[in-house]
């Protein structure tokens, strides 16, 4: 692909991009896009922050009621 | 295993039900173990398919699916919302309180379709390798991505509309 992508053919593409897999010459017409779309800009911008931010906002550990309930648990599975 | 039955689950109770019903499931299934997969990876699958099967025989599980914040082209294949900021998603943790922000993307999470919540929740969230979430789920490497990029695509287009005020 020569010319600069599409928005959707750019958002279709954004994995491969972020993880560096996009081959040389769609790697170029992506950033070609870019350079003249700041929606795409932007949008990669969010896609690549998204998992981080979706990670560490469920980012939790067990309550100690729960783990309690759960060492019961367990400890009467494995009464012989 | 907590964090990945939480993430699963979409709640807090359904998350410690599943934990405790994946440890039970796992003892009763201890000597169908063989070696031939790490240990982690084999009650990965246990707890995959105890959070699968608890939900389907839920009846509080969102129905509202998170199709409607993937993104939109015109014909032409530009974006069809011009008049929106795509990087409102990047802000959200600066918009919305921290608990706040946790329960809605608990509750997010679980209104991804199936296939997409556990290949995010596996590679994006727990970060396992492609190959070895792979083999969990038992699909090609090509299709898990197509899978996450899906997924995520829904989570970005969800912030999105968080962080602008326009869903919570």
């Amino acid at each position: 692909m020569n010319r600069p992508m599409t928005c959707s053919e750019t958002v279709r593409r954004l994995m491969d991009y972020v993880d560096n897999r996009l081959p040389p010459t769609e790697r170029r017409s992506l950033e070609a896009h870019l350079i003249d779309c700041p929606r795409c800009v932007e949008f990669l911008q969010s896609y690549r922050v998204t998992p981080q931010i979706v990670r560490r906002s469920t980012q939790v550990v067990l309550s100690r009621a729960a783990a309690r309930r759960l060492h019961a648990i367990i400890k009467h599975v494995l009464k012989p | 295993v907590y964090r990945l039955t939480l993430r699963l689950a979409g709640n807090v109770g359904d998350g410690e039900d599943i934990l405790q019903e994946t440890f039970l499931n796992a003892f009763n299934k201890l000597d169908s173990f063989r070696g031939r997969s790490h240990f982690s990876t084999w009650l990965y699958r246990i707890a995959i398919n105890t959070a699968l099967m608890h939900r389907r025989s839920s009846r509080r599980h969102a129905t509202e699916p998170l199709d409607e914040y993937l993104p939109q082209f015109r014909r032409d294949g530009r974006h069809k919302r011009i008049d929106i900021d795509y990087s409102a998603a990047s802000r959200v943790e600066a918009v919305i309180e921290r608990r706040e922000l946790m329960r809605l993307l608990l509750a997010a999470l679980s209104r991804l379709p199936e296939r997409y919540r556990v290949a995010v929740v596996l590679c994006d969230l727990e970060e396992m390798s492609s190959a070895a979430a792979s083999v969990v789920l038992g699909v090609d490497a090509a299709t898990l991505r197509q899978r996450v990029h899906r997924g995520r695509l829904m989570l970005r287009g969800y912030l999105d509309a968080v962080a602008r005020g326009e869903r919570r």
